[in-house]
């Protein structure tokens, strides 16, 4: 049945598809393009700092033409700003998530596609959207954020210091990439966890998917959490309130400035595990497959993969140590960060497992994987710096910190992407890349890497700020202005090296040899389907029989097992499992539209926790706080919960009726549950128009900021719970809708019940305690 | 010369804790680096060369990893942590007594906003002497500054004292410090704050007692009282 190559058009194929590997190759045209732009835009701020106020080389003359290619005092912190987001959200991120992802993890596990094709294509279309927001925000009056990646407070959230439409868009911007982000993290678990082929066990896939899938955990559990925090600061810009600002800025009192910081690092720190995890994934695996040699300790270096994920959920405060904050609680900051130097080191220790004994084969990919150890290595090790409470206190917003997370954000990541492109580059194309020119490349990059970080780091322990356009304004950095000029000469060399690379990409597209479907004798199962791979991947749905790394046994003239062989127990002397096949699906009682349902509510639900947690606490950190029942019109707030409960019940006997395959009832009930969720929001408009008459508004007060704005998203959520439910009322209109999409309506039910829970409780701590 | 010069009594702590944790992960470094190197010579793929087939899932290998975490979380992460702690204490856990210098500064985009407390040793009264982006401070001894920001946030950054803190609208924050030299030094912002940030200087003079008081009796008399800014100390607005 999936050999059938269907015809479609252009658009649908190529454009509009929903096949993962189309939409993984799209999403790798996109981050390379912004991986392109964020490079020039470091040519030009490493080029400023060398020569301040000095025409730039080369583009200054077409970027800014205007000023004679110089760039202006207004104009540099744009450039780190939008340089900073642009790599991390709109180059890193596509590339290792959404194209990796998209691209090994369905393959890797042998399923055909994503869970919800779909919605993948949505996710990419999202991610297009906003990325075309972050390109018009550069040519808006007063131009693009200049506000720092890290959209601190209130530089970022009071228009009195930051007018302009730059800030906004960036956040629009982001939030877009959350919803492409958190849409695919949806798919990625899903799949991952239902629709193994058949005799994979968890154990058995490979590195580079735990990769995918633990950082779309983080994914799921804290960006919903800087979205929260992000919206709260679009609102302080432009609906009057004051969640993030203080002091004289601030139009009402209360206000907390470093709230902004907490809930931004608590997914500003995962967010360089997200990064990097699929890199670590990859790079086990290439070390495997290039050493000849199964990966050592797997299950110890999976293991720490989790340990590590769980761990970075709870250090963000060493982000803070010279915020404020009580010396104590850095203390404690301090000492779960470094606890993460003891599950790296054990990463290290399998790497290094892996290599020992083996049999080594230095291909282009192999470089770019040993280049991240090596580069990982420093990144890894001058966190150690950064953690120390007392000396970070120094070094802080430094270029030791800059430095520090290029080395695992940029050095790592980016000779990880470069890894990843080598090695799967056959298997997108069915052609393979010049390995002369990539060595070349590697050699050069790794060279120039190394040279632009670590003097950057050397500058920042004489002092160097960050994010300063002119650094011979000071005295005491007039010694390491040399240096400047040199990591300027540096950052050119290394964006002119990579000019080899685009060349060699499009040069071998077009041009490259012919490659079979294995080039790399690699064992994984996605080396026995076509390169490229047929529209479903493989032609009949494969079997599985052992894990990815069976490298270094003899089998008929060649050194691995395949992980379709059959005989993989007898060769690899595996204890005979067979007797318990695998099925490939880890929660066989939860389907697989309520899989991702689970996974896309867990991530609302830290989205109402990041926007009920910040109530909470300016609630508690206020002087004085307005008894709710004075204001709000309670009975019928009340009212309003009571009519909401009973559009939950009315779902699950219409869900009821759904399984019986009974689609009048089922519509009946879909039609009374939106009747009531309709009349639910309709009374809201109401009591919000009625006391917004008496003077209880949005900017007028904390507590009414917080009201409108826990109330509002709330509503928001049950504006689109109706649309879903409009949706299911008119597809049920056709028959056998039942039998075939059941489960989509439980899911859907699922969702609606979740949206009346929370209302409960917002009733409970905002209008009744 | 990797630090800039160090004129403060304590900062050399700093530079100590830097120097313990350069040794510790230089150590760590080198030996990853030099077992690579060897596996990457030794292993290479060649004619009549073959890998080892195994999984690593041994007991020796089980026993390696436990001594490594072992190893790390004793020799790298506790070591580093008493010594934190101790170099803690040295610098921001002592709080001075006795003959202080107290120092309000409201920064704002793109100037420090100074204030010393005058004749009558309180803040937030008439007789206050205030300077812009220039800070003077006597020798040995000790001096606290408190912070608040008028506007973003910025970061109160000598970099000759290892120290820096952040200036927070709507909270007070502080630090302490003492110079044993005298001369002329940098005050830099170390937190962006908008785009004046780079110019953001303050000019440090640290000198005698004596030459200390007779500059700040000059700038009194040429003092206009400004009750726009400042609070009461210990207490903030
Ligand atoms: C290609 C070589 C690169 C060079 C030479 C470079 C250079 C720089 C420089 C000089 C800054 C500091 C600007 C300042 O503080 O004044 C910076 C900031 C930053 N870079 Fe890069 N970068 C490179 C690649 C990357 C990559 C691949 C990433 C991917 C994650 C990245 C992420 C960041 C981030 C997050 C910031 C912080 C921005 C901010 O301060 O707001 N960089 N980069
Ligand atoms: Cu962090
Ligand atoms: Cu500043």
């Amino acid at each position: 049945m999936h050999n059938k190559t269907s015809k479609k058009s252009f658009i649908r194929k190529y454009i509009f598809s929903t096949d993962h590997k189309v939409i993984a190759i799209q999403y790798l045209m996109v981050g390379l393009l912004f991986l392109a732009g964020g490079g020039m835009m470091a040519y030009v701020i490493r080029m400023q700092v060398a020569n301040p106020w000095q025409p730039i080389p080369f583009i200054g003359q077409i970027l800014f033409p205007q000023t004679g290619g110089i760039v202006m005092p207004e104009v540099y912190p744009m450039l780190f700003t939008m340089h900073g987001g642009i790599m991390v959200f709109f180059a890193v991120t596509p590339i290792l998530l959404g194209a990796l992802g998209n691209y090994t993890l369905p393959l890797e596990i042998g399923a055909e596609d994503m869970a919800f094709p779909r919605l993948n294509m949505q996710s990419f279309w999202f991610l297009f959207l906003g990325s075309v927001l972050i390109i018009v925000s550069f040519f808006v009056p007063q131009g693009a954020a200049g506000t720092g990646w890290t959209l601190y407070t209130p530089l970022s959230s009071s228009l009195k210091v930051n007018p302009g439409w730059g800030v906004d868009l960036f956040i629009l911007g982001l939030a877009l990439d959350a919803v492409s982000i958190l849409m695919g993290g949806v798919n990625y678990l899903t799949t991952f966890f239902k629709m193994r082929a058949k005799g994979m066990k968890l154990t058995q896939a490979p590195l580079t998917s735990w990769g995918v899938v633990f950082a779309s955990v983080l994914n799921t559990l804290w960006l919903p959490l800087v979205a929260a925090a992000l919206f709260m600061v679009l609102s302080d810009r432009r609906l009057g309130t004051a969640f993030f600002v203080a002091g004289p800025l601030a139009p009402v009192a209360g206000g907390q400035v470093l709230l902004f910081q907490h809930l931004f690092w608590g997914f500003g720190h995962p967010e360089v595990y997200i990064i990097i995890l699929p890199v670590w994934g990859l790079v086990g695996d290439l070390l495997s497959v290039f050493s000849r040699k199964p990966a050592f300790g797997y299950k110890a270096t999976v293991g720490c993969m989790f340990t590590i994920c769980s761990l970075s959920g709870i250090v963000w405060g060493h982000h803070m140590f010279t915020s404020g904050m009580n010396p104590l609680v850095g203390k404690a900051f301090m000492f779960l960060t470094i606890t993460i130097s003891v599950p790296t080191a054990i990463f290290f220790l399998n790497w290094l497992g892996t290599l020992w004994k083996g049999s080594i084969r230095f291909t282009v990919p192999m470089l770019f994987s040993l280049g991240v150890m090596f580069v990982f290595a420093i990144g890894g090790l001058t966190g150690l710096f950064n953690a120390v409470q007392t000396l970070d206190i120094y070094i802080h917003d430094t270029y030791v910190v800059v430095g520090h997370f290029h080395y695992t954000l940029a050095a790592s990541v980016l000779l990880g992407v470069f890894a990843f492109v080598y090695f799967w580059f056959p298997k997108m194309f069915g052609r393979e890349m010049n390995q002369a020119l990539g060595k070349i490349h590697f050699v050069l990059t790794f060279i120039f890497v190394n040279l632009v970080f670590f003097t950057m780091m050397y500058v920042g322990l004489h002092g160097h700020m960050r994010r300063i356009a002119d650094p011979t304004a000071y005295e005491f950095l007039k010694p390491v202005q040399h240096l400047n000029v040199f990591m300027g000469k540096m950052t050119g060399l290394l964006v002119l090296t990579q000019f080899i690379f685009f060349f060699n990409f499009v040069y071998s597209l077009f041009f490259g040899k012919k490659a079979g479907e294995n080039p790399w004798d690699a064992a994984g199962v996605v080396w026995t389907t076509s390169s490229p791979p047929p529209e479903h991947n493989y032609n009949t749905p494969p079997q599985i029989y052992c894990g990815p790394h069976e490298y270094g046994i003899e089998n008929n003239g060649k050194d691995y097992v395949a992980q379709t062989n059959p005989k993989a127990a007898e060769l690899t002397g595996a204890k005979n499992t067979q007797s318990q096949v695998d099925s490939g699906d880890t929660l066989p009682w939860l389907n697989i539209a309520k899989t991702g349902m689970w996974s896309f509510l867990i991530s609302e639900i830290m989205l109402f926790t990041g926007l009920i947690g910040s109530y909470i606490v300016l609630r508690l950190g206020s002087a004085s706080w307005p008894n709710p029942s004075e204001i709000l019109n309670t009975t019928l707030l009340g009212i309003n919960t009571f009519i909401l409960i009973c559009s939950s019940l009315t779902l699950v006997l219409g869900v009821h009726h759904a399984h019986a395959g009974n689609q009048k009832e089922l519509r009946k009930y879909l039609l009374l549950t939106i009747l009531l969720g309709s009349a639910f929001l309709g009374i809201k408009i109401f009591d919000y128009h009625h006391m917004w008459e008496h003077g209880f508004t949005m900017g007028g007060s904390l507590f009414g900021s917080c009201y409108y704005l826990l109330t509002g998203f709330h509503g928001l959520h049950v504006l689109s719970g109706i649309i879903v439910m409009l949706y299911l009322w008119v597809a049920a209109g056709n028959k056998e809708f039942c039998t075939v999409h059941s489960s989509r309506i439980e899911a859907s039910g699922l969702y609606w019940h979740f949206i009346d829970l929370i209302w409960v409780i917002l009733f409970a701590i905002l209008c009744l305690l | 010369m990797v630090f800039p010069e160090d004129i403060s009594a304590v900062g050399h702590h700093v530079d100590d804790l830097f120097y313990l944790a350069l040794g510790l992960t230089t150590v760590a470094f080198v030996l990853v680096i030099v077992i690579l190197a060897y596996f990457l010579i030794r292993y290479r793929s060649r004619p009549g060369h073959k890998a080892l087939y195994t999984h690593g899932n041994t007991a020796k290998a089980f026993g390696l990893t436990v001594f490594l975490a072992l190893v790390v979380f004793v020799g790298i992460d506790i070591n580093l942590a008493i010594h934190d702690h101790h170099a803690w204490e040295a610098t921001w856990g002592t709080v001075p007594v006795g003959d202080v210098l107290r120092v309000e500064i409201q920064p704002q985009q793109f100037a420090w906003n100074i204030r010393y407390a005058g004749k009558d040793g309180k803040f937030a009264t008439e007789d206050d002497i205030l300077t812009i982006n220039e800070l003077h401070i006597p020798v040995n001894k000790p001096v606290i500054v408190a912070l608040q920001s008028k506007d973003v946030i910025h970061s109160f950054f000598l970099p000759n004292f290892r120290v820096k803190q952040d200036a927070v609208p709507g909270m007070v924050t502080s630090l302490t410090f003492k110079a044993v030299k005298k001369g002329e030094y940098d005050i830099a912002c170390a937190e962006h704050c908008g785009l004046g940030h780079y110019r953001m200087r303050g000019m440090l003079t640290v000198e005698e007692e004596d030459d200390f008081n007779q500059w700040l009796d000059a700038k009194s008399l040429q003092n206009t009282p400004d009750m726009t800014w400042g609070w009461t100390w210990g207490e903030g607005k």
